[in-house]
């Protein structure tokens, strides 16, 4: 091995050992930049979206006093007196008032020697049942666990849950009912239906001063009915 | 050997303690350089363990690896042709080759020297 080859080496180390240390470096230099870029790139996206934003609640309000400004007068004032009237009976604003509580919920135990086991479970038509005789009986608004019973609101069995207005809810299930708390109560009261499955189920019903019922608040999707134009 | 070790740390320290670094834009070029050196060290001690180590074609190797490596690869970013996928692959497989080599030949040692001390 000539004299000078360590030499040699050791000059090739250092300038590797150099390279590798200022090529780490500087990749960790990149990877700093990059994230302070991305972080740079996204609040001046947030603060464009802030901007957009706040543009389009000008324009909201600039469009709002245009309307008013040309639709106003005896008009609009009378659209705006039916829709305050059809509101409660579209079920889209919060209502309280006198009437009953209805809770349904399964049997712990079987009433009866060798009871199927599907006679403990509350079934859709029980919570159909006890909603059909409350609106018979006048009620003016009906909710089943907090779910406002609407024009387009469905009930029905889904395993061991119920399904209303699409939402799954198990037992118990609590149905509320602003009306007149009298006729309601006779009405569940003396149903042979209602009678007959209290033997199996917890049927409970009880008369309240103050319902209060939230408004419905699900999507509103009519695209099927389409509304009929009155001598059109 | 342990001048070899001595200069690396060196440089190493070195390159830590130069307050700049090296541009951004070389860092691919660097990187690609670095491992075509590494191929050549992989190379040089399987040819020391071999027995078939010349000294001038390691370092000829080594320096002449890296450059052109790094500028292969600034030629193919130039023309639009990856070729630093290229030499990553080929540099990568060497290095693993050789290491395997290298693991070959120690683990040939290791037994023929236990077979010796019988």
């Amino acid at each position: 091995m000539p004299r000078h080859l360590p030499l040699l080496f050791s000059i090739i180390a250092v300038g590797l050992g150099f390279l590798t240390a200022q090529q780490i470096r500087t990749v960790s230099f990149i990877n700093h930049t990059v994230q302070m870029q991305e972080g740079q790139t996204l609040s001046q996206l947030v603060m464009q979206a802030e901007r957009g934003n706040l543009q389009a609640a000008d324009r909201i309000r600039a469009d709002r006093a245009r309307l008013v400004q040309l639709g106003g007068g005896p008009n609009l004032a009378r659209i705006h007196r039916l829709v305050a009237r059809v509101r409660p009976l579209a079920a889209l604003t919060p209502v309280t008032g006198s009437g009953v509580q209805v809770v349904l919920h399964d049997a712990a135990f079987a009433r009866f020697p060798n009871e199927p086991a599907a006679l403990k479970l509350i079934h859709d038509q029980y919570v159909l049942r006890v909603v059909a005789l409350l609106s018979v009986a006048g009620a003016r608004a009906i909710a089943i666990n907090g779910q406002r019973y609407t024009a387009t609101t469905s009930i029905y069995c889904a395993g061991p849950t119920i399904r209303i207005n699409d939402v799954p809810y198990a037992s118990p299930f609590v149905v509320d009912a602003v009306g007149p708390p009298a006729p309601m109560m006779r009405a569940l009261q003396t149903d042979p239906d209602i009678l007959g499955w209290s033997q199996l189920v917890y049927i409970h019903v009880r008369r309240l001063h103050d319902v209060e019922i939230a408004p419905y608040n699900g999507l509103i999707n009519l695209s099927l009915a389409k509304p009929v134009k009155i001598g059109g | 050997m342990w001048i070899v070790l001595v200069g690396l740390a060196l440089g190493v320290l070195i390159g830590l303690a130069v307050p700049n670094v090296l541009p951004a834009s070389f860092a691919s070029y660097l990187s690609i350089a670095l491992l075509a050196a590494l191929d050549s060290a992989f190379g040089g001690i399987r040819a020391g363990l071999e027995g078939n180590f010349v000294p001038l074609t390691f370092v000829t190797g080594l320096v002449s690896n890296a450059i052109l490596a790094a500028l292969l690869t600034y030629v193919g970013n130039k023309m639009g042709v990856p070729l630093f996928d290229a030499a990553l692959f080929a540099f990568g497989f060497r290095i693993f080759q050789n290491l395997g080599a290298i693991r070959h030949h120690l683990l040939d040692r290791w037994t023929h020297s236990r077979v010796k001390l019988r």
